[in-house]
């Protein structure tokens, strides 16, 4: 075990405890199936240890990108078309919402719904940098080297995005 | 319904979370990179004995080969002393040019013979001539090579020994018998007398039925 592979380990382990939730939701936006999620980022994790010399650029934005990678890789081989996509989110979570009643809580719900739908309504590269911007909180040039594109594309697409789902959320919310 | 308003109401939404085996396996990532849902225990029983096998492998590799070095290495050194001995006495025996000052005469000389004998491997001096050494008097060398030519050792290009492949230049019992002990000794060795031609051959060739006087 060389240093650079302790040094590759620790700091794949240290993105993964600072992006856990961001890198989850990445792989489960593109996979739709918590499971495969899963085993891509096993198999990204598995492809960082094994590397013999350190990425170039930011480590966890090539963590974020392996993941990506991997996720997409195992959508080809698994053929999940015909199988019902998961969503992201959760179902109706009462302890994030502001609710005082049980109005309010039925409120809250079908909000979560209205929004579960409109962004899995997007298309899987508009969701991809919903995921990446609002999830994970990357900047978008972080984004850009994640999706290997430009800022000023990866800034565009995000505004897109918003502007779809602004207008499946329009008179719902 | 505005962009900040819509990332507003995304960030409060509930997202699922990987599972706690996912979270185990990434925090067990420094002490091993295999997946904890591919790998059998063998396989990691194997992987964790494969080190140890080979440094004990290269451990027997180094202690073999450092014992082969070290006894071919005393065996070169015993060959060369045996081989320096020999020679040493055998120029102390035979070289007048190396003779010591006081050994000339008496015992010294006799030791020499001795110990030149004594140091030649093989067959003695004495058993290659078939003949039997008797007291060799003073100035020995001298005598000797009145009969025995030295013929150099072409291999070695040294003066091992004037006997050992040396050419006897003439067979003369009175001679011979004047060094070496005559009675009962390889009888079917005939030595010419004095006044017989002389052949320019190999003692060990001038046999009885092959002698030019039968």
């Amino acid at each position: 075990m060389t240093a650079d592979d302790i040094c590759a380990r620790s700091a794949g382990k240290k993105t993964y405890c600072l992006q856990r939730q961001g890198l989850f939701s990445l792989a489960l936006s593109i996979t739709g199936c918590r499971q495969l999620a899963e085993d891509a980022i096993q198999t990204a994790f598995e492809r960082l240890c094994r590397l013999n010399t350190a990425p170039h650029g930011d480590f966890s934005n090539y963590v974020f990108a392996s993941v990506r990678n991997a996720a997409r890789d195992s959508m080809r081989t698994a053929n999940r078309a015909s199988r019902a996509r998961e969503s992201i989110f959760n179902g109706f979570a009462a302890s994030l919402s502001d609710a005082e009643s049980p109005s309010d809580d039925v409120l809250t719900a079908e909000r979560d719904q209205i929004l579960r739908t409109a962004v899995n309504a997007l298309d899987d590269a508009n969701r991809e940098v919903i995921v990446l911007k609002v999830f994970a909180g990357l900047t978008f040039d972080a984004i850009g080297e994640i999706l290997e594109q430009p800022a000023k594309t990866v800034a565009t697409r995000y505004r897109r995005a918003l502007m779809k789902l602004e207008e499946r959320l329009r008179g719902q919310l | 319904m505005n962009d900040s308003r819509i990332e507003n109401l995304l960030q409060q939404m509930s997202l699922k979370e990987p599972s706690a085996k996912l979270d185990d396996w990434v925090e067990g990532i420094a002490c091993s990179t295999e997946s904890v849902r591919n790998v059998r225990p063998g396989q990691r029983a194997a992987r964790k004995l494969l080190p140890a096998v080979a440094v004990a492998c290269l451990l027997i590799g180094v202690v073999i080969g450092r014992a082969t070095t070290t006894k071919a290495v005393a065996d070169e050194v015993a060959e060369a002393q045996s081989e320096r001995t020999n020679k040493a006495a055998s120029e102390r025996m035979w070289s007048p040019k190396k003779r010591r000052p006081d050994d000339g005469h008496g015992s010294g000389t006799q030791e020499d013979v001795n110990i030149a004998i004594a140091s030649l491997e093989g067959p003695q001096v004495a058993t290659l001539c078939s003949l039997g050494i008797q007291d060799v008097p003073a100035s020995a060398e001298d005598r000797c090579l009145k009969c025995h030519s030295g013929v150099r050792n072409q291999a070695s290009g040294e003066d091992e020994s004037k006997f050992d492949g040396g050419y006897v230049q003439d067979f003369h019992r009175q001679l011979c018998a004047k060094c070496h002990d005559m009675s009962g000794k390889r009888e079917h060795l005939e030595l010419r007398q004095i006044g017989d031609a002389i052949h320019d051959q190999p003692w060990h060739k001038v046999r009885k039925e092959e002698s030019p006087t039968k």
